[in-house]
């Protein structure tokens, strides 16, 4: 029995601490334009701010590694602004702390002075929804399993596969 | 056709989630060894695909898929839709909690009565590519049908509208998801039926 159950339960504890170890170091960001402004925050996973991380606007054009657009940093709270470009088009904003923790948003800015006005649209990094996925695929392995315990203990005399 | 959280009134919450709740039981006495892999893929695949919105014209359209999943499982159909419907809810806040048992009902019940309807097209021992490709049309015109009808009835006891003005709209909505869910049934039953023929029969044996 110890045997079966020993595994189980090693295995059970790190699944369960390993979230808590990732998510620590997840970067959040979120951006947020409209009117004169591009401004947003950083903060990580658990809620904590990204404080005093350099912050960069890039354009379509420009290369992750050469001159950004603008250059700030993130305030003691994450929070970071910079003067909306003039021109349209695709951007992104990245923010590293330099110690291994970075984050991106990509927007596109549409750039109508009459509509945009006082309008603030929130964009959140764009993605396939991975993580949502990836849960609701566990969980529907977890059913699995526990269903084919359920089928092997009520009939042990049959072996099917 | 997802359902949202208080549309609907609580008696037919109530007996959307009784029926829901029959089926479940129904189709979960219908699990054997050879089902349950089967029935856990296609729950994976109506739980991605509800959340994958193709845009088509000014909104945007996902497949559903529950005819022919009806169509290859059966009773099983309710729990894999609940249980893709639950994720959905929990994880993307699609439809609701409360109205989990209608949204189950109405996309489940369909996807059992195409099974019934179809099944016998599947028995024979190497079925046409053409019957295999018009089942799975039919099973998703079935299984989309349905769905509609059931939600415009569903809708239509809230008192709010007429019943016939509730299915000329939303057959309407649906019309995109019509084409591309029986395109895609059908095609994937013809391939299933050359690459692993066994899948259609598997209900065909009752194991209990």
């Amino acid at each position: 029995m110890t045997r079966v159950f020993a595994p189980i339960i090693l295995f059970t504890l790190i699944a369960l601490l390993s979230p808590g170890v990732a998510s620590a170091h997840g970067v959040r960001l979120s951006v947020t334009t409209g009117g004169e402004a591009i401004s947003g925050s950083a903060s990580f996973a658990d809620g904590s701010p990204m404080a005093e991380a350099v912050v960069e606007l890039r354009d379509s054009t420009q290369s992750a590694e050469g001159p950004a657009t603008a250059r700030s940093r993130t305030n003691s709270e994450g929070r970071f602004a910079f003067p909306s470009p003039r021109e349209g088009g695709e951007f992104r904003v990245t923010v590293d702390d330099g110690i291994g923790h970075r984050g991106e948003a990509r927007f596109t800015l549409l750039v109508d002075r009459v509509i945009a006005g006082d309008a603030a649209h929130t964009h959140r990094p764009e993605h396939p929804p991975w993580r949502e996925w990836l849960s609701g695929l566990g969980y529907l392995l977890g059913l699995v399993g526990i269903t084919a315990w359920w089928l092997a203990r009520r009939r042990p005399s049959s072996s099917q596969d | 056709m997802h359902l949202a959280d208080g549309v609907l009134g609580l008696p037919t919450l109530a007996l959307s989630s009784v029926g829901a709740a029959a089926g479940i039981a129904l189709g979960l006495r219908r699990v054997t060894p050879q089902t349950l892999p089967v029935a856990a893929l296609f729950a994976a695949v109506f739980f991605v695909i509800g959340t994958i919105h193709i845009p088509i014209g000014v909104g945007s359209v996902h497949l559903v898929l529950n005819g022919l999943i009806g169509l290859l499982l059966g009773w099983l159909a309710f729990p894999v839709i609940f249980v893709a419907l639950l994720l959905q809810a929990l994880l993307f806040s699609f439809g609701g909690i409360a109205v989990l048992g209608a949204n189950t009902l109405l996309l489940a019940a369909p996807a059992v009565l195409a099974h019934y309807l179809l099944r016998g097209l599947l028995q024979h021992s190497s079925p046409s590519a053409q019957s295999l490709l018009f089942s799975g049309a039919m099973a998703a015109t079935i299984g989309i049908a349905g769905a509609v009808l059931i939600a415009a009835a569903m809708l239509w006891t809230t008192g709010k509208n007429a019943l016939l003005g509730l299915i000329v709209l939303m057959s309407a909505a649906q019309i995109p998801v019509w084409l591309i869910d029986a395109a895609v049934s059908a095609l994937v039953l013809a391939s299933l039926g050359r690459a692993l023929p066994r899948v259609l029969r598997m209900t065909a044996t009752r194991a209990r």
